[in-house]
């Protein structure tokens, strides 16, 4: 929260304003944070309030609906940061598997199981199955234990690469 | 990786001697699921789980708000383009964004389903055997580890690590009969008893998913199938839960006819066969198996949280009715 409050003021180092300014867009209580500190701002300074607090989002609206024009401007400077970023998350991808693969205890043995064992079910079209799975959801005691957590697999990132 | 080798011995170990369980402990580690059951309806919280099956992993976070309306949750991806489910008691949407897709669950009558209130607890004792293992500790709580073991290879065996003074199931996971872990759901951070603004319940994309696609599905809980035009004997350890009719986009109405044996649910949808036929046979999801076949005039699809081996001889329980 202080740190919205020092990027509307300008105190934060490019780094910082880099980082908050990634969360802002990512993470919609942030930005709405964001935008209601500029309104208490303007408030106490007296200034009128020319935009509508709906503003943003309906030039969002706007901007989605016109098309793409595909012309990026590549900078030396900027596909180095792109390869830096890419470099990091590799980094992180790389450590998560260790730990993930570190965790499992039935690894070694799920390789040897799959030698044997017939053909493992095939992953099906998600977006197919989707509904089912959501009508099937309702009913299952899962969702009593969990609530809300089991429905996860509907959303899945990675229905469509599987 | 000690910790889980230790339950994957636990659940050897058990493999043999599970018939001497003591009926204390049982009791013990049922009143334990019974807490885990109420205190997701009860207890408000917010937190970021990981969702683990297979080689997949994927972060959300979770809003979950109780007052006097009922259930409020909001679910949002962390990993990868942000994906949102909200429901508010029985209704569920979820926002596919890349598809430009609403898909909307709306049950026609209020109220929980009774059948899905803690007595649904009452078959699980007949199926699995309740154990209360050790205290552990998940996202900085300490929990209670209550283990589900199989009686049969019809079923997975079930973990939970519940919070000690909630109830909360801070880790869930499924197992297989090789004692693999199917599917996995962990907080890493939570914060219990937390106040939430109704604006957090609120979905990132009310506004702009106005101009996407909806698909509903629908029921009424009060709208019994009576005929499905097939019959189905009975798998052992699965009680039929519910038979209705309802809608699914995109297809006619159908019937589903729901099993459960207190811990996984199957459920078997019986539609017209469609002109053009899906994928059929088997395929997974995590714990969740699918199996889909055409028979006759009609097309079976069998979904639920239970061994490939199990859904499909679910599946092959269903014969057309003898005229």
């Amino acid at each position: 929260m202080d740190k919205i409050s020092a990027l509307v003021d300008g105190e934060l180092n490019e780094q910082e304003v880099q980082f908050n300014l990634l969360h802002l867009k990512q993470h919609r209580e942030y930005s709405e944070t964001w935008a209601l500190f500029h309104l208490i701002g303007d408030v106490m300074r007296d200034e009128p309030l020319l935009l509508r607090h709906d503003f943003t989002s309906r030039v969002c609206s706007c901007l989605d609906r016109e098309p793409t024009i595909m012309a990026p401007r590549f900078t030396y400077k900027r596909v180095a940061g792109y390869a830096l970023s890419a470099a990091s998350l590799a980094a992180i991808a790389f450590v998560l598997t260790l730990v993930f693969n570190t965790d499992n205890p039935f690894h070694s043995n799920q390789q040897q199981v799959a030698q044997v064992t017939p053909p493992a079910p095939q992953p099906v079209n998600q977006t197919k199955i989707n509904e089912y799975l959501m009508a099937h959801q309702e009913f299952s005691p899962s969702t009593t234990m969990q609530g809300v957590a089991p429905y996860v697999r509907t959303v899945s990132d990675n229905q469509e690469n599987r | 990786m000690r910790y889980a080798l230790t339950i994957s011995f636990l659940f050897l170990q058990l493999g043999s001697s599970w018939v001497q369980a003591d009926p204390g402990q049982t009791a013990d580690a049922m009143a334990w699921l019974q807490k885990v059951a109420a205190a997701s309806r009860r207890i408000s919280y917010t937190g970021t789980f990981v969702y683990h099956h297979g080689n997949q992993v994927e972060t959300s976070r979770i809003w979950h708000f109780v007052d006097a309306g009922g259930e409020h949750e909001r679910l949002a991806t962390l990993d990868g383009p942000l994906r949102e489910i909200v429901r508010n008691n029985e209704d569920v949407t979820c926002y596919l964004p890349e598809k430009e897709l609403v898909l909307i669950e709306k049950r026609n009558s209020v109220g929980r389903f009774p059948a899905l209130l803690p007595p649904q607890l009452s078959g699980i004792t007949e199926n699995y055997v309740p154990i209360k293992t050790k205290r552990d500790r998940v996202a900085g709580f300490s929990c209670q580890v209550i283990l589900l073991k199989p009686k049969d290879d019809l079923r997975y065996g079930r973990y939970f690590c519940a919070e000690l003074a909630t109830g909360l199931p801070l880790r869930v996971r499924t197992y297989n009969s090789d004692n693999e872990i199917v599917e996995s759901f962990a907080f890493t951070a939570l914060s219990i008893g937390s106040d939430i603004s109704k604006m957090m319940l609120k979905s990132h994309f009310a506004a702009e998913s106005k101009y996407w696609h909806v698909d509903r599905t629908a029921f009424d809980q009060d709208n019994i199938a009576g005929d499905v035009g097939r019959s189905i004997s009975q798998v052992p350890g699965f009680k039929r839960l519910a038979a209705i009719k309802r809608s699914l986009p995109g297809h006619p109405a159908m019937s589903q006819i729901v099993y459960s044996d207190g811990v996984a649910a199957v459920s078997i949808f019986i539609e017209p066969l469609p002109e053009t036929l899906p994928a059929l046979g088997p395929a997974s999801y995590g714990a969740i198996n699918i199996y889909v076949k055409p028979q006759t005039d009609r097309m079976i699809t069998v979904v639920g949280e239970a061994p490939p081996s199990t859904i499909k001889l679910i599946a092959d329980s269903v014969t057309p009715e003898e005229k």
